[in-house]
């Protein structure tokens, strides 16, 4: 049994290169399950179990931040990391989101290893795959 | 002052191009006319210095190939046809945040915008050209031409 994660961007081309990258990461993974914002993030935690979620922070009707801070209030959820991806590289932004309550922060352009980093550090290590 | 200069717009592009897209580049010596097809992308940004834009400028068809290599596919399958536009946006996202960081430092806020890509037009082309900081006139391995420019 592998990790579930979720992706959220608005971008396609965007969560499609998160998925392949998280593939190539040597990750041991389930599912990854899209979304093109905050809002149907939310319906799919609603239905899904999630270990991780990813995210980027500018989206329509829901940005990246207001999804964390749904999940917050929300005991089913508040207890799903999720990890920011985003082209800002500024570690005054980065510190005000891990304040905010984000578990991590990719930056882009993004490697597998970032991935594969972030998921152990913040999940442990038992589900890594032979590859 | 910025600091930018072609070489930096030269090492972001290059280095963002390479780590996103696996697309090598060099700077283009034998620089040719436009082809008909072409695509710019221009995105704002704001620094505590300044504000501005930077700008991307490259044929449909070398869009097309930088989008199936984004996402490790044939440049010939179908669902990567209406992704060029898309590729070179998030390319000239990537570029953005990278200078960023590079000419102002990780500890300030840069402010980013939203790439917007735009069929190609050669007065507008030329107006950034001249008023740019910094221009430069790159080729990948095929010969592809790419112009990318940094103004304020």
């Amino acid at each position: 049994m592998g990790y579930r994660i979720l992706v959220v961007d608005d971008s396609e081309i965007i969560r499609s290169v998160v998925k392949k990258t998280i593939n190539m990461s040597g990750l041991n993974v389930d599912v990854i399950f899209e979304a093109g914002d905050g809002v149907d993030a939310l319906d799919i935690l609603d239905t899904e179990w999630i270990d991780i979620v990813f995210a980027d922070l500018n989206m329509p009707r829901m940005t990246g931040m207001e999804l964390v801070n749904s999940m917050a209030d929300d005991n089913l959820l508040d207890n799903i990391p999720v990890v920011i991806i985003s082209s800002e590289h500024s570690k005054v932004r980065i510190k005000e989101l891990m304040d905010q309550g984000i578990k991590a922060y990719i930056k882009k352009p993004f490697r597998p290893e970032n991935f594969k980093d972030i998921v152990v550090e913040v999940l442990g290590d038992m589900n890594m795959g032979g590859q | 002052m910025s600091g930018i200069s072609n070489e930096i717009l030269f090492d972001v592009t290059k280095q963002v191009f390479e780590e996103a897209a696996f697309v090598f580049l060099e700077m283009n010596d034998e620089i040719e006319d436009w082809e008909e097809d072409m695509v710019q992308v221009i995105m704002s940004f704001q620094s505590p210095e300044s504000e501005g834009r930077m700008v991307l400028s490259a044929s449909n068809e070398f869009t097309i190939e930088l989008a199936a290599n984004m996402l490790g596919m044939d440049e010939d399958d179908e669902t990567v046809l209406d992704k060029g536009k898309a590729a070179i946006g998030e390319i000239l996202n990537m570029i953005c945040g990278v200078m960023m960081e590079r000419l102002y430092g990780d500890e300030v806020i840069c402010k980013l915008g939203l790439p917007e890509t735009q069929d190609f037009e050669v007065d507008q082309f030329e107006e950034f050209k001249q008023t740019a900081e910094s221009y430069i006139s790159l080729a990948e391995e095929m010969g592809a031409r790419i112009d990318a420019a940094f103004i304020i």
